[in-house]
């Protein structure tokens, strides 16, 4: 479903990917962990091409794109972005339209499918996020909690192959991540394809396929949460994983 | 100390101002449609020229900051000066009415690139990541997510330059548009009365920008109602 292979990204003399490979099968989820300033925004940020890589390939379904060797056409990146839906940490719901057209939008404006069959599906993911009574309402009514899930409905709207989490609770009151969490959940049982950077650990034990630990723009260690979580090989995941225990105490 | 003495029986005329105000009102059709047409035209150009200013391509945006900087950087009654009895030295003369629409739209248009550009830029970067993410393209993401709000930004500065506008359809009287003031002035000189004309072009002056303000307050809330 995907493969990244020798991804690397410098944002000017700073590199702050070296080289990462990723493979993701169809219906499975990998969490990606690791300190700050590590690179796991940025690699997500290089899978849908907010940021377009510096080397190396990526592959989404039938699309593939190199990078490095010459400019990529704004289409072809669109084409590999079509395949993606992406939510952010800070949601960025769009202030000036209600919830459903929000979630309306990229079918309608993007995809130009026609209203009525957007309609109906829009409301079905509302539904299925929860938040089917908050149809009418605008973004900024809500709390941080159902903006997420808001924006969660947005992203699958498009009907994505995969979807790309970027720390989607780290914005939220503790009280709220729950309920994203549980939205995210649910997605996992159906077997929707996603990539999930988070500092939530006992979700990534619970629901990931596959733990990536990164860290300075390398993949660490990577491997099922029952083997990384409990028996981490290297030394820098051990030192990391003690540290969040820490926290979360 | 007589001459101390102030006569304010000479002040306000109403009796003449009365019999005054047909004729100054058919000023103030031209003051209102000139003032709605040059800010529609403005409008336009400022959006383009914002757009301008704000491209990465140097041959639009140093067109766009000359032309910014050159609108706010001289005066209005200057500019209409030039276009109206200047440009005759080169054989173009142009209708005071059209002097008065191209001299005032340009004014607009200078002014309110600049809100317009101020009010794209404050829309927050993530707004237009997030329409990338849906695979908007950037005209895309312009029109429909971030033009939408930076109206909402904008509109308190453009109502302010609309309300400049209005009161500076009066320097067209200077080039014979008979707009307000400029029917005023001929009753004035007709009558040697010219307190009560001016005084009563004032008023007039006073109940438009009033009426549009109203209008404005309206709008504001329209376009902020998504405003938690």
């Amino acid at each position: 479903m995907i493969e990244v292979t020798g991804l690397r990204k410098h944002f000017g003399d700073t590199e702050v990917l070296r080289g990462i490979d990723l493979q993701v099968k169809k219906g499975d989820v990998h969490c990606v962990i690791g300190p700050s300033g590590s690179g796991k925004s940025t690699l997500l940020r290089c899978v849908n091409l907010l940021e377009i890589p510096t080397e190396g390939t990526v592959r989404i379904g039938q699309e593939r794109l190199e990078f490095g060797k010459g400019r990529v056409k704004e289409q072809a990146i669109r084409a590999l972005r079509s395949k993606t839906g992406m939510v952010f940490q800070r949601f960025h719901l769009f202030p000036h339209l209600t919830v459903l057209q929000n979630v309306m939008e990229g079918p309608i404006t993007v995809k130009r499918e026609p209203r009525a069959h957007v309609l109906e599906r829009a409301e079905r993911l509302l539904d299925k996020v929860g938040l089917a009574e908050k149809k009418n309402a605008f973004p900024e009514s809500l709390s941080g909690g159902q903006q997420q899930r808001v924006a969660i409905a947005r992203a699958l709207a498009l009907e994505p192959d995969v979807l790309l989490f970027d720390e989607p609770t780290s914005a939220l009151d503790p009280e709220l991540v729950g309920e994203v969490l549980k939205t995210m959940r649910s997605l996992a049982e159906e077997e929707q394809t996603m990539v999930i950077v988070t500092h939530e650990m006992e979700f990534a034990r619970d629901v990931a396929d596959e733990v990536l630990f990164i860290d300075e723009g390398r993949v660490v260690e990577q491997g099922p949460p029952s083997r990384l979580f409990t028996q981490p090989s290297a030394k820098r995941t051990q030192q990391f994983l003690a540290k969040m225990l820490e926290a979360s105490r | 100390m007589a001459f101390l003495t102030i006569q304010w029986e000479n002040l306000f005329d109403a009796q003449l101002a009365w019999e005054s105000l047909p004729f100054v009102l058919q000023g103030m059709t031209y003051t209102i449609s000139l003032s709605f047409i040059t800010m529609g035209i403005g409008l336009v150009l400022g959006l383009i020229t914002a757009m301008g200013r704000m491209s990465e391509r140097d041959w639009l945006r140093y067109p766009a900051r000359m032309y910014i900087s050159v609108i706010r950087g001289t005066p209005l009654l200057v500019q209409l000066f030039i276009l109206y009895f200047g440009l005759t030295v080169i054989g173009l003369t142009l209708e005071p009415v059209t002097a008065a629409v191209i001299g005032l739209s340009l004014n607009v248009g200078g002014y309110s690139a600049e809100t317009i550009r101020g009010a794209i830029l404050a829309i927050p970067k993530g707004q237009w990541e997030a329409a990338q993410s849906i695979n908007m393209t950037h005209w895309q993401s312009m029109r429909r997510i971030i033009l939408p709000q930076a109206v909402r930004v904008a509109l308190p500065p453009l109502a302010n330059t609309f309300l400049s506008l209005v009161k500076d359809t009066s320097l067209l009287s200077v080039i014979t548009v008979p707009e307000m003031l400029y029917q005023a002035k001929i009753i004035g000189g007709r009558t040697f009365d010219y307190m009560t004309l001016y005084l009563l072009v004032a008023l007039l002056y006073w109940v438009i920008c009033t009426l549009l303000n109203i209008v404005h307050e309206r709008l504001e809330k329209r376009f902020g109602r998504y405003v938690a």
